[in-house]
């Protein structure tokens, strides 16, 4: 367990060097003068030169690199330009807001939608199964944004039981959380939904029935237990969905979390905004799916053991 | 090259894409497809889609730019059938150019995945080595952006618009349709009738093309059917964003986006787009879906 444990956090530490050094390229790729585009064209020479020896563009990429790896050990991504700011203070002052968004989401996620697969997949051919299967697959195939603007228009703006955007209080959570849930528990329907489904053909679930347990005595506690290690590993998934979905659902409402901060950055050509939003965004995915990993190990004693 | 199946038959190997036996495979694949209504549902909606995007000068009312500022935000079932948007323009119009552009951001980036991705996945799977373990773990890292991210990023970098949308959402896919290639190559590599082609000394390059390639075409033709839903969603998002096509250009996320700031007195400016996305989207799941289950149900398909 503990050599399984040192090889995935190195591979997470690989990963995340790998991902600041494609942040750090961004800069190389835009067309044109990344310090001049971000002071616009009212710049004097010497401003955009200043600002091009502060982002260390005037230095080779493999320099900037070991700089801005070497600042972010010591929690520095550099200073936005439009906001006047330390860009880590920019992210302190929101990454709470869409980290209770992300978790509000997950919490629904996971209480809809594992309920929903199990009904399905224990009751399947029944219409229960088939009204479920319906919705989850209508939930698959409308956009983020758009759930977000009919239930705006519809729960805030025409029954005005929710506001309409920011961010505050409980209710304002409400239709955000659904929002972004949505693509998420139909997803994990589906998934718990197959996944007991081929759970359920198997001898010790046969047993079990035979020596007298109720039906869903054997599905909570025999089939849904042994179908968990493909849902927690599709829900980890589903975390990288949550936090592309934070990121519309977060325009649509008016939420100040990382994920507006992110887009108004690009908009701005707010380029150290932009590289510290991406990199805690993909830090975070990357350390929830280290988790989801680890946590194999207690739910399936064998993966550890191995 | 033509003696190579049979080499393989006389030692007992069986090349599943062998001549002989695919007629029948076909025929019953057809035959699968044609029973499951679904799949008909989905054939349906994408052929429609295709013909209402090829034929858009055609089938609109209207022109996609022209503003007759009269009638702005008029409501649906007036003059025009799904209204007119702030600047007067059919949105029905707009509905039918989108589908145009929304098809092909969705297609050309997918065949940028697909051609990247395949010939990716089969150089790591065939060659294996360092090769591999470079290029895979350069996958790896782009698979490991959450949903939507690297997308930006690439458009942070490239800037937006129709071209660089594409571009980005193709980068976004390639390393998925690499991995299913490159998986599916390893599998094939074990069969005996590539070691007999090995064996009588054909080159590299013609056992991938003409042995290899073959057994995993239906794979790939199910994942680039479901990842023209995943791209036309993508293409939706980042425009909806604004960072995606750009106006005046017609883009349903983009419609969607500008029919926000007119929810409250003109709803029908963004909530219609909608259902012409969800109805595209539903229609190449569908599809993808419906193809998977005729070409080989025991498909693992994510």
């Amino acid at each position: 367990m503990v050599g399984y444990l040192i090889k995935r956090l190195l591979a997470s530490l690989g990963v995340i060097l790998g991902m600041v050094f494609l942040v750090t390229l961004i800069l190389d790729i835009i067309p044109g003068d990344p310090a001049a585009l971000m002071l616009g064209e009212n710049a004097t020479q010497e401003m955009v030169e200043q600002l091009r020896r502060q982002m260390g563009l005037d230095q080779p990429l493999h320099i900037r690199y070991l700089q801005y790896l070497w600042k972010l050990l010591h929690g520095d991504l550099g200073r936005s330009v439009r906001e006047m700011a330390p860009v880590s203070r920019l992210i302190g002052d929101t990454w709470t807001n869409t980290l209770q968004l992300a978790a509000a989401g997950m919490f629904l996620t996971l209480i809809v939608g594992i309920p929903l697969g199990v009904i399905s997949g224990a009751k399947s051919g029944s219409w229960v199964d088939h009204a479920a299967r319906i919705i989850s697959l209508l939930g698959l195939c409308m956009p983020v944004f758009w759930i977000g603007l009919v239930l705006m228009f519809l729960f805030s703006l025409y029954l005005g039981w929710f506001p309409a955007g920011g961010s505050g209080s409980l209710r304002h959570l409400v239709l955000p959380a659904i929002t972004l849930a949505a693509y998420t528990v139909a997803t994990l329907a589906r998934m718990t939904r197959s996944g007991l489904m081929e759970v359920l053909g198997e001898d010790f679930v046969r047993t079990a029935r035979a020596k007298g347990l109720g039906y869903w005595a054997v599905i909570v506690h025999h089939a849904l237990r042994n179908a968990l290690i493909p849902i927690i590993t599709v829900f980890g998934m589903q975390v990288g969905q949550l936090m592309g979905g934070a990121i519309l659902t977060e325009t649509v409402f008016a939420w100040p979390g990382l994920g507006r901060l992110m887009v108004g950055a690009i908009l701005d050509r707010d380029y150290p905004l932009l590289q510290g939003t991406i990199l805690v965004f993909a830090g975070s995915y990357i350390l929830i799916n280290l988790l989801v990993d680890l946590s194999y190990g207690l739910i399936d004693p064998r993966v550890s053991r191995k | 090259m033509k003696g190579a199946p049979k080499v393989a038959n006389m030692i007992g190997g069986t090349e599943p894409g062998a001549k002989q036996g695919r007629k029948p495979v076909r025929r019953r694949a057809l035959r699968r497809f044609m029973k499951n209504p679904l799949s008909i549902t989905g054939l349906v909606l994408v052929v429609a889609l295709t013909v209402t995007a090829v034929f858009a000068p055609v089938i609109a009312p209207h022109d996609p730019a022209t503003q007759h500022l009269l009638d702005k935000r008029a409501r649906p079932f007036g003059k025009y059938i799904l209204g007119a948007d702030q600047f007067g323009r059919d949105i029905l119009t707009r509905l039918i150019y989108g589908a145009r552009v929304s098809l092909v951001v969705a297609f050309f980036s997918v065949l940028i995945a697909l051609a990247g991705g395949v010939i990716i996945g089969t150089l790591c799977g065939y060659v294996g080595g360092l090769v591999d373990t470079v290029l895979m773990r350069f996958m790896d890292l782009l698979l490991s952006f959450p949903y939507l991210l690297l997308a930006i990023a690439l458009i942070s970098a490239l800037g937006s618009g129709t071209l660089n949308t594409t571009l980005a959402i193709g980068i976004w896919a390639l390393p998925t349709f690499a991995r299913v290639a490159r998986a599916a190559v390893l599998g094939i590599k074990k069969h005996e009738y590539i070691t007999a082609a090995q064996a009588i000394g054909a080159p590299a390059h013609q056992i991938i093309v003409s042995h290899i390639l073959p057994n995993f075409f239906s794979l790939v033709v199910v994942y680039a059917t479901l990842f023209m839903a995943n791209a036309m969603m993508m293409e939706a998002a980042l425009s909806f964003l604004g960072l995606g096509v750009q106006p005046p250009t017609p883009s349903w996320g983009e419609m969607i986006s500008s029919g926000r700031n007119f929810l409250m007195v003109a709803p029908h400016m963004a909530t219609i787009p909608g259902f012409a996305i969800m109805t595209a989207v539903l229609g190449f799941n569908l599809l993808g879906d419906g193809l998977r289950d005729a070409l080989d149900p025991k498909m693992k398909v994510q």
